[in-house]
């Protein structure tokens, strides 16, 4: 019998870079997800380091993204659902919240600057809305493909976060299909996992692939966020960034088409 | 090992570069005393580099001496692989085209790390001199392309420029060549080492920092430092 589990199914976690466990800084990278009602739902945020409470801003975003989701799916029934749709309203929400918690903290929305990606997927068909650095891979029948890139600016470090004023002109949505797995991360993770070359960035085929076969092998979520933890923490990724790093992965479940049976394969 | 670190590949397994040229004096009159704390003061720069795990990786090194001709004495490279230099002094002080030759390959150096896909820091221009360039005068086109190009660099942050003066140096000159945001320093009698082991620990400090960030150096004219600022 194959071993594994029943996808859909979700794992991965953040971890603190050394810089800031150094520092005694907390971590300021946070994530959620969850599979509810069939649909996979995904948080990734990542706190700037210039904001000195970033990491309730990251918190607040990620939860309030995720509960919005759930609330917009229960309200909608088994009626027509827009990925796009949902993981817009989980952006624009969770940018409500992080103001809501700005207020309760007594402080200015700007010491709550995160980045935010929201994804949400429904068999093997994917939406992402996306604001600020971090990217998603996606493997689609066509090989890794790069869903959502780090929105470049003419200097390292200058990100427009879910905070800003001016948010609503950086946000991007992309829907894509024939998905059938998702890595979702923090830009902590970029120098391992994304090429860069002078045309841009394209996904890291050395990293990918270990990491989705893995993620098709897991038979338990609690080890196999163990495993991206120690990953995460490991002296090979932290010699190429001591910044907070959150990687999640999604296992989607395909459509019962022997066409794609090779898509899960890698 | 995790299981997972040990099948991963790096992407872009490269170390974030911090181009750095030393333009090194040596000219007749650094005969002496002068050239052999030199020569002394880039062995221990070399070692103190090499002792930093992080440094070692990131300090892309180049060495031009101005003299007898201008020469690369040693290309861009890391320390581990920079072959050890013994200069000798000899000759006059073209300093305006160890300037421009400096110059030129902090672009080139930039250049290739942009085709790699290698990020980087702000190249380091360090020059160390005892007198005063005898290949342009004060106001000449020369002296006035070459101070221009040195401004312009540093204000558009496509460098920065450090300029020391040892002995006999002739400071006012290299106030009038070097940008304003970062007047030249004079070498305290006998401190190569002390700025030396200041070149290291700053380049230390900058290759332990995330690119873009701001990197707060040592004073070198504070009570431990090496250099003083002409005031007059």
């Amino acid at each position: 019998m194959k071993k594994g589990l029943n996808p859909p199914y979700i794992f991965g976690c953040p971890v603190i870079g050394p810089s800031h466990s150094r520092l005694g800084i907390p971590c300021q990278d946070a994530c959620a997800y969850d599979v509810f009602e069939d649909v996979g739902l995904i948080a990734v945020a990542d706190g700037l380091g210039s904001a000195s409470r970033s990491d309730i801003g990251s918190r607040q975003a990620v939860t309030a993204a995720i509960e919005t989701a759930k609330m917009l799916l229960k309200k909608d029934g088994n009626g027509d659902r827009s990925l796009a749709e949902l993981v817009k309203g989980m952006l624009y929400f969770a940018r409500e919240q992080v103001e809501e918690a700005a207020k309760r903290e007594g402080c200015e929305l700007r010491d709550l600057a995160t980045t935010l990606i929201t994804a949400a997927f429904d068999g093997s068909s994917v939406s992402i809305a996306h604001i600020g650095d971090g990217a998603v891979v996606a493997k689609t029948g066509r090989g890794l493909l790069l869903a959502s890139t780090p929105e470049e600016s003419e200097y390292a470090n200058e990100v427009v976060p879910l905070t800003s004023s001016t948010w609503n002109e950086h946000l991007y949505v992309r829907s894509i299909e024939d998905v059938s797995l998702l890595a979702i991360f923090t830009d902590g993770c970029q120098k391992a996992a994304l090429k860069k070359s002078p045309q841009g960035y394209e996904p890291f085929d050395g990293f990918f692939f270990p990491i989705f076969s893995y993620a098709k092998e897991i038979e338990d979520i609690k080890n196999a966020n163990g495993e991206i933890e120690a990953l995460l923490s490991s002296g090979k990724i932290n010699e190429h960034s001591d910044d907070d790093k959150t990687l999640v992965i999604a296992v989607l479940k395909m459509r019962d088409n022997p066409a794609n049976e090779h898509i899960n394969s890698i | 090992m995790s299981k997972l670190e040990e099948a991963i590949g790096i992407a872009n397994p490269q170390h974030p570069q911090c181009a750095t040229i030393l333009v090194l004096d040596t000219s007749g009159s650094m005969a002496g005393g002068n050239i052999k704390q030199l020569n002394e003061g880039l062995k221990s720069f070399k070692e103190d580099v090499l002792s930093d795990e992080l440094a070692r990786k990131r300090v892309d090194l180049a060495i031009i001496s101005f003299g007898e001709g201008v020469n690369i004495v040693s290309d861009f490279s890391s320390a581990e692989t920079m072959p050890d230099v013994a200069l000798e002094a000899s000759g006059s002080t073209p300093m305006g085209d160890a300037l421009l030759m400096a110059m030129d390959m902090i672009e080139q150096r930039k250049r290739d790390y942009k085709d790699k896909g290698i990020d980087y820091y702000r190249p380091w221009i360090f020059m160390i001199t005892d007198g005063e360039p005898t290949d342009m005068d004060y106001g000449d086109p020369k002296w006035n392309d070459v101070a221009q190009k040195v401004k312009d660099g540093e204000r558009n942050s496509k460098f920065m420029f450090f300029a020391v003066g040892v002995d006999n140096a002739n400071m006012k000159k290299l106030q009038a060549i070097a940008p304003p945001e970062r007047p030249p320093l004079k070498l305290q009698e006998g401190k190569f080492k002390e700025m030396f082991t200041w070149l290291s620990k700053s380049a230390q400090k900058t290759s332990n920092t995330k690119i873009g960030e701001q990197v707060p150096l040592d004073n070198p004219t504070g009570p431990q430092g090496w250099g003083s600022v002409p005031t007059n």
